[in-house]
Order: C-alpha cells, then sequence, then structure tokens
C-alpha cells in the first residue's frame, strides 16, 4: 500500500512491519535503563558531587537567552562550540564597558561549561580586575567613595565567580592561585590569599612558588605565629635544602627573620643564634 | 516466517563488493566531496584564534575541529546513505542488483559498509588536518613561552609550567576517545538514515527525518527524566514516553565536550557508550531489513 508520497511500504508481509515495529519498540523501552545510567555517569563525571550545577538539562532561564541558533548548537550537542562563541563575542562587551551584559555572558558561558577552567578563570580577571579598574577610574564619577564602591562590586563578583569556578572544579590550583592573587592585590585581604594559596599548593601539580606566597601572606597579615609555624613546617619537610627551585635561602631568611621577631628561645629555634649557619633540623 | 528468516543468510564477498562500489560512488559525489572540503577548511582555520590566553587558543582549537567534524560526517553520514540507496532505486540499478543472488539484507549492508568506509576515510583526512594544526599551534604557543625567558637564564618554574600545560594539552591521549565517540555518533545518525531509507521514496525525506530525529535526540535525556518522574497530563506523558522509547539518547555524547575540556573520562565509560551504540546499531539495522524486506521495488 502507498501511505504517501514520502513513504511507501509493500502489501506482502506486514507481519515484517509488525516486527520491525516490535523490535524497535521492545528495544526503545530496555534502552531506557542503559541510557540512565549513561546519563548518571556522566553526571559523575562532568561534576562529581556538584551534578546540579553543570549536569546537561539546561534551565529555562538559559534558554530564554539564548538565540535561536546557539539553540540549534545545543540540541546538536555543540556546546563546546556555543559556549566559545559566546566567549568570543565578550571582548565586545569589555571594549563597550558594558559590564553587566560582560558578567551576564560570563554566567552564561560557565553554565555551557562549568568544567572549562579557562572560563572561570578569565572570567574572573574581567569582572574584578577589568571592570572594576575601569570602575575606580571612572572619569563620570566625582565621588571617590562611590568609585570604590563599584570597584569593589566588580571584584566582589569576580570573587564570588572563582568561589563557584571552585565548587565545579575542587581540583584546580589555577582557580585558587586566581583567588589568592584576587584576595592579596585587589581585596587586600592577606588572610584570605594565605588562604586559597594554601589550597592551592594541596594540589598535586601546582606550583612550587605558593609555599612561599603562603608564608608572605601569613606575615603580611601580621599572624606572626601561623607565619612561623609555617615557615618552620617547609624547612623541616626535607632533610636536603639543595633543591634550587624552592628557593630554600628565602625559607631560612623569613625563618631567622621571625626568630628573632618572635624571640624563639634558642632551644626551639631552627637557626639557633649561637651557631647561625648550622640548624637543628639538618 | 520462516522465509522470512532464512533470507538473512548473507555472502560477506557480495556485502564487500556493494560497500566498495559505494565508497568509490560517494567520492565521485560533489556534494559529499564539497563538505569534506568545507570540514577541512574549517579545522585549518580553527588555527586562526591568536588574541586569547594559551589556554582557550587550545580550547578553540579542539572544540571546533571536533564540532566541523561532527557537524560535516553527520551531513557527510546522512545525505551519503539517503543518497546511495534512494540513488539505486530511482535509477533501478537495484532491481538489476536484486536479480542477481543478492539478498535484500546484503544490500543494506554492504550500502552501510560503504558508507561507513566514506566515514573512516572521511575522519582520517580530518584527523590528519587536524592534527597538523594542532602540532603547528602548540610550536606556536611554545615558542612564545620560550621568547618571554631573558637569553642566558634559566626557564623560570611559572614559564616551565605554562610549557608542560601547552604540551600536555595538544598530547592528550584523551583525543582518540573523543574521535572514537565522533565517529561512533555519525554512524549511529548513518544507520537511523539507512532505516528510514528503506521506506522513503525521496532523499530529502530521509535527511529531514533523521537531522531531525539526531536534533530530538539531543533532548531525549530531558524527555525521558520528566517522563520517569511522572506528572503532567496524560497528553505529556505520552509525548513524553514516545520520545523516550522511539529516539535515541545522543545527549549521551554531550561527554566529549568534557573530554576535550581535559576531564578524565575512563574508558569504561567510552566502552559502555560505544556498546549502546552497537546494540543500538544492530536493532536498527534488524528493524531496516525487515521493512526492507516488506518494501514494493
Amino acid at each position: 500500500m502507498r501511505g504517501n508520497s514520502d513513504i511507501v511500504l509493500g502489501t506482502r508481509p506486514i507481519r515484517a512491519v509488525a516486527l520491525a515495529l516490535l523490535l524497535l519498540v521492545v528495544w526503545g523501552g530496555a534502552k531506557g535503563f542503559w541510557e540512565a545510567r549513561l546519563a548518571r555517569e556522566g553526571t559523575v563525571l562532568r561534576d562529581g558531587g556538584l551534578a546540579s550545577l553543570a549536569t546537561a538539562p539546561v534551565g529555562k532561564e538559559t534558554w530564554s537567552r539564548l538565540g535561536q541558533g546557539a539553540a540549534i548548537g545545543l540540541l546538536g550537542g555543540l556546546r563546546a562550540v556555543v559556549a566559545n562563541a559566546l566567549w568570543i563575542a565578550i571582548p565586545d562587551a569589555w571594549t563597550d564597558q558594558e559590564w553587566f551584559r560582560v558578567a551576564s555572558d560570563i554566567d552564561l558561558v560557565t553554565t555551557l561549561q562549568p568544567r572549562s577552567v579557562s572560563f572561570w578563570n578569565d572570567g574572573s580577571w574581567y569582572l574584578a580586575w577589568n571592570a572594576s579598574q575601569r570602575k575606580l577610574e571612572n572619569p563620570f564619577e566625582r565621588s571617590a567613595a562611590r568609585r570604590r564602591l563599584d570597584a569593589d562590586f566588580w571584584a566582589r563578583r569576580g570573587e564570588a565567580l572563582l568561589h563557584r569556578g571552585l565548587e565545579a572544579n575542587p581540583g584546580s590550583w589555577e582557580l585558587w592561585l586566581q583567588l589568592g592573587q584576587l584576595e592579596d592585590q585587589r581585596l587586600r585581604d592577606p588572610v584570605a590569599a594565605a588562604a586559597a594559596w594554601r589550597e592551592a599548593w594541596k594540589i598535586p601539580g601546582s606550583p612550587r612558588y605558593l609555599e612561599r606566597f603562603v608564608g608572605y601572606e601569613l606575615e603580611k597579615a601580621q599572624q606572626w605565629d601561623e607565619a612561623y609555624a609555617w615557615w618552620k613546617a617547609l624547612w623541616l619537610s626535607s632533610p636536603e635544602h639543595t633543591d634550587r627551585a624552592r628557593f630554600w635561602d628565602k625559607i631560612a631568611l623569613r625563618l631567622r627573620a621571625l626568630e628573632d621577631r618572635l624571640q624563639v628561645p634558642d632551644e626551639k629555634r631552627v637557626f639557633p643564634r649561637t651557631n647561625a649557619p648550622q640548624t637543628r633540623a639538618q | 516466517m520462516k522465509s522470512l528468516f532464512a533470507s538473512f543468510r548473507l555472502s560477506l564477498r557480495r556485502i564487500a563488493a556493494i560497500a566498495r562500489n559505494t565508497f568509490l560512488e560517494a567520492f565521485r559525489q560533489k556534494v559529499l566531496n564539497l563538505l569534506l572540503l568545507f570540514a577541512l577548511v574549517a579545522i585549518g582555520s580553527a588555527n586562526l584564534f591568536t588574541g586569547f590566553t594559551f589556554d582557550e587558543q587550545l580550547k578553540f582549537l579542539k572544540d571546533f575541529s571536533f564540532g566541523a567534524m561532527t557537524v560535516f560526517g553527520t551531513l557527510i553520514a546522512v545525505m551519503g546513505t539517503a543518497q546511495t540507496i534512494q540513488g539505486e532505486i530511482e535509477s533501478r540499478t537495484l532491481q538489476t542488483l536484486l536479480v542477481r543472488p543478492v539478498g535484500r539484507g546484503e544490500f543494506l549492508l554492504g550500502k552501510f559498509g560503504g558508507i561507513a568506509l566514506v566515514l573512516a576515510a572521511a575522519f582520517a583526512l580530518m584527523t590528519t588536518v587536524f592534527a597538523g594544526v594542532l602540532v603547528v599551534k602548540e610550536r606556536q604557543l611554545v615558542a612564545a613561552e620560550v621568547a618571554t625567558v631573558q637569553p642566558g637564564h634559566p626557564t623560570d618554574e611559572a614559564t616551565a609550567q605554562r610549557i608542560a600545560s601547552i604540551e600536555k594539552q595538544s598530547r592528550d591521549p584523551q583525543l582518540a576517545k573523543a574521535l572514537l565517540l565522533t565517529g561512533a555518533k555519525t554512524l549511529f545518525v548513518a544507520a537511523f538514515a539507512l532505516l528510514f531509507s528503506t521506506v522513503s521514496t525521496s532523499a530529502i525525506f530521509t535527511v529531514s527525518t533523521t537531522l531531525l530525529v539526531y536534533l530530538v535526540g539531543h533532548l531525549e535525556g530531558i524527555a525521558r527524566e520528566a517522563w520517569t518522574a511522572g506528572g503532567g497530563t496524560w497528553l505529556q506523558q505520552a509525548f513524553l514516553g514516545v520520545v523516550s522509547v522511539a529516539i535515541p539518547d545522543f545527549g549521551s555524547y554531550g561527554i566529549l565536550d568534557d573530554v576535550l575540556a581535559g576531564t578524565l573520562v575512563p574508558w569504561g565509560h567510552v566502552a559502555s557508550l560505544l556498546g549502546y551504540t552497537l546494540v543500538y546499531l544492530l536493532v536498527l539495522f534488524g528493524a531496516a531489513r525487515l521493512l526492507f524486506d516488506a518494501r514494493e521495488l
């Protein structure tokens, strides 16, 4: 029988058609379990404990903000391509100093690809440094207090973005490093900077200079006891002090300075005053 | 019913002959060659993003290249399959073929094998171009980092770390998984085109229906979740149920993005996804075979 101009089926083996449909329906019913398992595994791989942030279903709010082309891209499985295209367009908003548009686009991109560390990292830079600095130097705002408030607003937004990025990527030392820089140089919070760099330092593969950054920040925060404990722990962490990449001379310098400042008794010093170059640890 | 299953006997020699012929014929089609050319240009031009950090440049290169492979691979799969079967029917060469001792199942398998060969060749070419562009990009980025080190000075830790990161991202063995999944996905789409070709009388119908399934397939996961969660009217539930049962979950291939983003995806998950695809291919081929058998030619 001819159904319409596009589909044609023969009259002969109607059983074959029924069997084909039965095969598709039975498999259609059974495949759901496999698909659900694949989706579950994919979610865990993508987000670990943070499944809700980045699992595939795209929220209604996100849909409404995407253009038709972007939506088709998502449907076509081109989520990364769409995210990249949106990201590439961000410098236009940045050049026009439309900071809320920049922030909104960053939110959209990071929603689409929460596991892409560079989006969080560079996005926070756009907000906490570029937007914040522009607001601080805003020639149209007479009030210095207002400029300061605006700058602080964008710096905090960049900080919040990094915290969200870290929720999605807890193993990223790059984001902790960036957060430490932001806390230290923009928000002038050395305690928070030390905490962030300490987290970065804990992650395998992070730069070794971070161990010194933590000590410097603790000193900057005038947390002398904590700083001394940190430097001392670093010094005692290795029996050898010959690896030039760890800059033991700088660590020794800070230890000596703090032992003097804290008036550490000789028997507890790493560098006793009586035999200065030799150390107890060695 | 007995005669139905008896007709499932297959000859590998005949299937291979049809596959070889399909492969050669496909490369004579200008449309497919043009698609391949576009894909190669798209992959080559993915190297042009330079005003970004090295992380972003490498990410863009990989994402856009695999995006191009997915899009053009899918188009080649759909158009190639639709055209090759419909072409045989319209030119009446199929009747000539079937009066020889060639079964309909052999014909379908041969056609599918031929399209698989076309896709393999296209992917080999696209992968070669991609690998070349990636090597060039890696060298450019490393050279830029090395240039920041003052002559006579040792490379500082931060620069060394950036160079290591560039090399790690460029030589990521996970790219093999991404390639495998992209190929499997396009083959999956080709199987749907094959199924629709067995009942369709026009290539356009096959192409549009297959692309519709492909697009809706990326939302099947959401439909399935909503369906199993319950709620809504019976009409909504019925609609969601039909989508969940009739459409495959192409959204599972979204893991490709995570592979490219550097998330460690174990081979177990890749194997599970490939297994799902393989079983689906067998089901689709079985249904296509039955429907094709029922078709008046």
